[in-house]
């Protein structure tokens, strides 16, 4: 089984009629969506959701995963952890 | 498949809706500009007991209500002698999936499984996506849900991603889309095409599942304190979460009891704008919504939303996204309670005014939510400052959205701003500026904006003015 994240414009920049900001508006409107490879065409691939929808696209990521984590390091939140700390108990230290 | 957008005219998306909600929002409708809002809300025949019991059948509801007494010792630091209210938290992140919005999604979900559905739907980036999966899961529903969710140089928020990952743990397909208002577009058309439920926020259902929070607060508070509420906070965003609440207190019995809304201030940044996207923290709990779905609540999903806060709000805050922060952060090392960072938006706000009520006073913040990564203050901190955002330590009132966050570098230094509900009543009826209105459209407003007739008729007159010069 290949699974895959496929990309594909719903929408051009100039199709897009909604009231938009400008840098919205010069944006095409694109779509992600994950599923199973069950077709690859000469120029699209086609998938099957989770749902069972035929979807049809540009590979986007192959094997996708989830990279959203912690963040960096923010020293700034060891400042404010120390002050809520020493304004609660530590007045007189 | 979605290869075009189609696009559907009002009729054709009435007909949508009642083939995907169940409910016919024509039948409720007024000569002129009202409609029946009461018998929307009853029409699904649900009382606040059934509720309740189909909630607790998802094993959804029923929070503990905790006594935050480290937090309220810590806002007494800074009040004068006899001041500094209690405050009490409803953690509703021991809800499944996290969030109260595990409630409004068991009514939802109940309801596509009684009318036969095979799948549900709902546009949504928030937690409302993954507690309409997680119910839908223990029904057996297929769920698409449809999020905002990136920009054009494809970033994403890392709490879009988080709420995408936690959908697809309970099976459901996600369809993320860049940012705009075509988002309404895709929900429509993939409504049309799979038949499924819309599961909306907006929906009676969607908000009736919030009335037992309201009740629940009141007999909790009732039973440990001998009294209701002096004041309820609520985070305020499309309306949904204060509009339930209110009415469930009411409900209840507490009817004295202040329900105040809070938002943080994004005041400056455009929602529909790809550039500044981005440049925000928070996802929800915002002006960018609070305020438009305030006063315009039938910009939702839906051809009459069930979420009206202006009839319930009875004052209305705004603080900042560093003092979020700080009180997340203040809540973890105080009260060993990691959560939120959005759901602590209402906290944060009661914070600073626990410092202005007498000791006695009674405070309930009536949500929390669950934390991880992409969720948590420190990814949201990283992710603002790699995207060009300055933190700094100094007064919460010096935060600029999109420029900085300011963390307050001290409790005194956070501070929040009051905001005038009769500018947002009077920008409610901009809408309706030089029109005819009949006697039943002035009592209709009149209950819309939870004022009388004679103030309705005086800031239509003071709105047409302002129009003529």
């Amino acid at each position: 089984m290949t699974y895959v994240q496929i990309i594909k414009t719903l929408l051009k920049a100039d199709h897009r009629t909604a009231k938009l900001p400008n840098d919205t508006k010069a944006c095409d409107f694109k779509m992600l969506v994950k599923g199973e490879v069950i077709a690859i065409n000469q120029d699209s691939t086609t998938i099957s959701t989770q749902t069972g929808r035929i979807e049809n696209g540009k590979i986007y990521v192959e094997n996708p995963t989830y990279h959203h984590n912690f963040g960096e390091f923010v020293p700034e939140l060891i400042d404010i952890r120390n002050i809520i700390l020493s304004e609660m108990w530590r007045q007189d230290d | 498949m979605i290869n075009t957008l189609k696009q559907f005219d009002a009729n054709q998306i009435n007909e949508l809706m009642i083939q995907s909600t169940g409910v016919d929002y024509h039948r409720f409708e007024y000569e002129g500009i009202g409609f029946d809002y009461e018998a929307l809300m009853s029409s699904s025949g649900y009382t606040l007991e059934d509720v309740s019991k189909i909630q607790s059948g998802f094993n959804v509801g029923s929070t503990p209500l905790i006594e935050l007494k480290n937090i309220t010792e810590y806002a007494r630091k800074f009040s004068r002698k006899d001041f500094g209210a209690r405050i009490f938290l409803k953690d509703e992140a021991q809800n499944l999936s996290g969030s109260f919005k595990a409630r409004r999604a068991a009514m939802s979900i109940h309801e596509a499984k009684r009318r036969g559905f095979k799948g549900v739907i709902a546009a949504t980036s928030g937690n409302y996506g993954a507690a309409v999966a997680a119910m839908a899961a223990r029904e057996g529903l297929r769920c698409i849900i449809i999020q905002e969710a990136f920009d054009s140089n494809m970033m994403a928020q890392p709490e879009i991603l988080e709420k995408a990952r936690a959908c697809e743990a309970y099976g459901a397909e996600v369809i993320q889309v860049s940012v705009g208002p075509e988002l309404f577009q895709v929900l429509l058309n993939l409504i049309d095409i799979t038949g499924y439920f819309n599961a909306t926020l907006y929906s009676p259902y969607g908000i009736m599942g919030i009335e037992t929070i309201g009740s629940e607060i009141a007999h909790q508070t009732k039973e440990i304190a001998g009294k209701y509420p002096d004041i309820v906070l609520v985070t305020h965003a499309g309306g949904g979460n204060l509009t339930g609440t209110a009415r469930g207190l009411k409900k209840s019995g507490a009817t004295h009891t202040q329900v105040i809304g809070a938002s943080v201030n994004l005041t400056g940044l455009h929602m529909a704008s790809d550039k500044d996207f981005n440049l925000k923290s928070f996802t929800t709990g915002h002006t960018g919504f609070g305020i438009p779905f305030a006063t315009n609540p039938d910009r939702s999903d839906v051809p009459r939303s069930a979420a009206r806060p202006l009839r319930y709000m009875d004052d209305y805050f705004l603080t900042s996204q560093g003092s979020v922060f700080f009180i997340t952060e203040a809540l973890a090392v105080l009260e060993g309670l990691e959560r939120g960072p959005a759901g602590n938006t209402a906290l944060t706000v009661a914070f600073k005014l626990a410092q202005e009520r007498p000791k006695d006073d009674i405070i309930v913040v009536q949500e929390s939510e669950y934390t991880g990564a992409g969720k948590h203050h420190q990814s949201q901190l990283s992710f603002a400052r790699n995207n060009g955002i300055e933190l700094l330590l100094s007064s919460s009132l010096e935060e600029i959205p999109g420029k900085n966050i300011v963390l307050p570098s001290s409790a005194a230094h956070l501070d929040v701003i009051r905001k005038d509900l009769k500018e947002l009543r009077s920008s409610y009826l901009k809408k309706f500026k030089n029109m005819t209105l009949s006697k039943q459209d002035i009592t209709y407003l009149a209950n819309e904006l939870n004022t009388t007739i004679e103030e309705i008729s005086k800031m239509l007159r003071e709105v047409n003015d302002e129009i003529k010069t």
